[in-house]
């Protein structure tokens, strides 16, 4: 067993025109999802597909926590349960939340906003901002 | 099934409950019940609700800036009891943290239903969870 962190390229949110950064999935978190939590630990598969490709980049995810950042994204296909995996709903969007030091600790559906459908609903009032967006 | 990217970094069989658990990269409290796909519905700053993807049913919350509501009211103010094994560890009530963060936002009906929901449906099943403070930043 590789006891390491998974290290993934990201866009540097700081330089997004720049050369690419690490994210880091957390071995510990790793292990959390696919001992008590497989259909999470199943879902990381879209947790890289949003890394990879994200839609919009915000940062100020908290209101306790300075910093902290949300990748946004909509894979293809996502678990709904152990051994079933269906098309992502297009009313959904797929978020990636990470603390500054780009370590990621929580992965999941959300609503997507009306106004846009490729950011979280309320992406106006519970971010600090929105630093990248998609425009291909 | 696509073989998973990460199937090195894991080994043996999964299963088991973990109960609400302490995520010190995100200063959070996590804790679901049903493993299913979740879609997060955010109640405020403090508290987004898990609904399952499949049944439609609430199924998990989590509960976020732990160490700022633990560094509001204290230690004194917040553990129910001492757990020791190997390092000291602080039995929380999801009740008390949940009261306490209610208390510090907008006191709005869609608010106190939400929590109020929370607690009756989720949290009166496992209502304790133990926290290392060694693990946690406390401002």
């Amino acid at each position: 067993m590789v006891d390491n962190n998974y290290m993934q390229d990201i866009i540097d949110p700081n330089n997004p025109r720049g050369p690419k950064v690490k994210a880091i999935i957390p071995h510990w978190l790793i292990l959390k999802y696919y001992k008590f939590h497989p259909v999470r630990y199943e879902n990381l598969r879209a947790t890289k597909h949003v890394l990879e490709n994200p839609l919009r980049i915000f940062t100020g995810v908290r209101i306790y926590n300075e910093g902290g950042l949300c990748f946004v994204g909509r894979p293809n296909q996502w678990y709904i349960r152990e051994a079933t995996q269906v098309p992502f709903p297009q009313d959904l969007i797929f978020a990636v939340y990470m603390n500054p030091r780009f370590h990621v600790y929580e992965c999941r559906a959300e609503h997507a906003a009306s106004d846009d459908p490729s950011s979280p609903e309320n992406w106006q009032n519970r971010y600090g901002g929105l630093i990248w967006r998609n425009t291909s | 099934m696509e073989e998973h990217f990460l199937k090195d970094f894991v080994s043996g069989p999964p299963g088991g409950d973990s109960g609400p658990w302490y995520n010190p990269e995100g200063d959070c409290i996590i804790y679901q019940t049903v493993d299913e796909g979740v879609i997060a519905n955010r109640i405020d700053e403090i508290l987004t609700i898990y609904t399952s993807a499949v049944s439609g049913k609430d199924i998990g919350f989590q509960i976020k800036g732990v160490a700022a509501i633990i560094s509001r009211f204290g230690w004194d103010g917040i553990h129910v009891g001492f757990k020791e094994n190997e390092k000291e560890l602080k039995s929380i009530s999801l009740t008390f943290l949940l009261l306490a963060a209610y208390e510090n936002g907008p006191r709005t009906i869609g608010r106190r239903m939400a929590y109020v929901e929370t607690i009756d449906n989720l949290v009166l099943n496992s209502p304790r969870i133990s926290l290392n403070p060694n693990e946690m930043v406390l401002a």
